[in-house]
């Protein structure tokens, strides 16, 4: 069930919410990683965008993605803005993953569940959901280590 | 993307002016220092406020002072034009190009500062009128547009997307650390004889390597210094500058470059950048090119955007930035000279002298192209190239040339 306008509002209350971009975030009260996709060239896209950044047409929505994908760009933040259960003191990992469903779709998002050691570019990960900011209702999308799989040079 | 540039060497910078770096100046304000700079590059031109008829300018952190504050604040009589600019560099002075060669304005007063704020920089966050200097400002993310690129550490906007990237030049071309070290050490060797410079004791590549880890893999050494400071030039035509005191240093070219995927999580690659646009425009429109450079300033604000500047500009081969710069290294002076000879960021980049978008970088080209850079001067230096900015929302290219 989709949240209201309102509940939005009141679950993410620091972000620069819109009538576009509060699609994606009550996909995330869902437990859904959305991303744009365009009815007339099917092509995908983030973040969402009120046309098709490859057609140009008005025919685009936000869609689930599968969740899999492989991580593209990945640092490791060793200070920050203070964050509920972020811990800088090892190196915060934060990537951008590539996801399946079409060359170059990133979203950004920390990696969780992965030993450092097996951290790197290139390993295929799964969506997964973390607590962001102290409350278990309000999910974060995060990835982990997707089973049975390993580095791709 | 046009070869055309028909104002190529038609205008100059006339004067520059400078309100003097520090980590921290203390309590002074963001106006302040702009007028300090303002002042002393419309005294620099041999001008008054009344010959200024246009005013550009623009900061980072704050998004600098308003055009109209400052023509209040320096009673600019009779302005024509004006316009806000967000840094890097070669925004405000190609608007003023602009402006100047279209006949807005005749004039063009040009100003950059940086003021640290609170969230910027550890120590301006003790002053509670730094805290109080973002005060109803979006934040970065917000004024991508994007509702969904989150803050740090949730999104990598920024320097956290910069040290991914580097973290990925790593894993790519099997580079290393020492490589983006170079960088940083010839900054501070250079940076010894420029008296602006907030950081001038020598860096060795212990010194480097053992730097606090920040966002790996860059560390310490690898990100310009925050300070405080402002910079200024009056752009004119040429004709006009050839009657003024100073010796004009001639705008030759100039450029920028942005795809449409000028986010650092979304770019296609390393080799599909804005910097790779701007490299390919200024060379189209440049009569200049690698082997008639006297100075060359890449942009620095991060170690490996410099490491990259010579890859995408054609100095060597992707990847193999670490290697041109140990090639190229004059081990007695401790600093890069390009073909024994073309020596890089002379005032020492954003990571010594201070990060400031470029602005540093382009009064020191125009300080060695008059021949004043005093001990740091480059014999007979008549060419220099910049390359401001990053990647991906803010490449930019300058070549100027002695008038």
């Amino acid at each position: 069930m989709t949240a209201s306008d309102e509940e939005v509002l009141e679950r993410f209350p620091a972000v620069r919410l819109d009538h576009l971009n509060k699609l994606y975030y009550a996909g995330l009260l869902r437990r859904e990683l959305l991303a744009g996709r365009c009815r007339t060239c099917r092509r995908w896209h983030t973040p969402l965008r009120p046309i098709c950044p490859s057609c140009w047409s008005p025919e685009v929505g936000p869609v689930p993605v599968s969740g899999r994908g492989t991580v593209y760009l990945l640092t490791f933040l060793h200070q920050g803005p203070p964050a509920p259960g972020v811990d800088y003191a090892g190196g915060f990992p934060l990537a951008a993953i590539e996801l399946a469903e079409q060359a170059g779709l990133r979203v950004q998002a920390t990696v969780v569940d992965c030993p450092r050691d097996r951290l790197r570019i290139g390993l295929e990960v799964e969506l997964t959901w973390i607590d962001r900011a102290g409350d278990p209702e309000t999910p974060w999308p995060a990835f982990r280590p997707a089973p049975d799989r390993g580095a791709q040079p | 993307m046009t070869a055309r540039n028909p104002a190529k060497d038609k205008l100059a910078i006339a004067g520059v002016g400078l309100s003097p770096y520090a980590r921290d100046r203390g309590a002074t304000t963001e106006l302040a220092m702009v007028l300090e700079a303002a002042v002393a590059a419309i005294s620099d031109a041999g001008l008054t406020a009344a010959d200024i008829d246009g005013v550009v300018g623009g900061g980072l952190l704050t998004g600098g002072i308003d055009p109209a504050t400052v023509v209040s604040a320096l009673g600019l009589p009779a302005v024509s034009w004006w316009a806000r600019a967000a840094p890097p560099i070669v925004n405000h002075l190609m608007a003023a190009i602009n402006a100047v060669w279209t006949g807005a304005c005749e004039v063009a007063l040009v100003y950059h500062s940086v003021y640290r704020v609170a969230g910027f920089s550890r120590s301006a966050g003790a002053d509670p009128f730094r805290r109080r200097a973002t005060l109803g400002l979006p934040d970065g993310r917000a004024a991508t547009g994007d509702g969904h690129n989150d803050a740090e550490p949730w999104s990598m906007h920024g320097s956290a997307g910069y040290a991914a990237w580097a973290g990925r030049y790593l894993a790519e071309f099997g580079a290393s650390r020492e490589d983006f070290g170079l960088v940083a050490i010839n900054d501070r060797s250079n940076a010894a004889a420029n008296p602006n410079a907030v950081l001038q004791e020598p860096l060795t590549m212990a010194g480097y390597l053992s730097g606090r880890m920040v966002r790996e893999p860059l560390c310490l050494y690898d990100m310009d210094v925050p300070v405080d400071g402002a910079d200024a030039f009056i752009v004119t035509t040429t004709e006009r500058a050839r009657d003024m005191p100073a010796t004009p240093v001639l705008i030759h070219a100039a450029t920028m470059g942005m795809t449409a995927l000028p986010q650092e999580y979304l770019a296609a690659g390393l080799d599909a950048t804005g910097q790779q646009l701007a490299a390919r425009d200024l060379q189209a429109k440049s009569d200049l090119w690698l082997d008639d450079l006297d100075l060359f300033f890449p942009y620095d604000g991060f170690t490996f955007v410099a490491l990259r500047c010579f890859e995408s500009y054609g100095f060597c081969g992707p990847g193999e930035g670490g290697a041109f710069l140990a090639d190229n290294w004059d081990p007695v002076e401790n600093r890069v000279k390009i073909k024994g000879r073309v020596p890089v960021n002379t005032h020492g980049g954003s990571l010594s002298e201070g990060g400031s978008q470029g602005a540093g970088h382009l009064r020191e080209a125009v300080t060695q192209l008059r021949g004043q850079a005093g001990r740091r001067q480059v014999p007979g230096a008549r060419v220099g190239l910049l390359t401001p900015g990053g990647f991906f929302f803010n490449a930019q290219g300058l070549v100027l040339r002695a008038g």
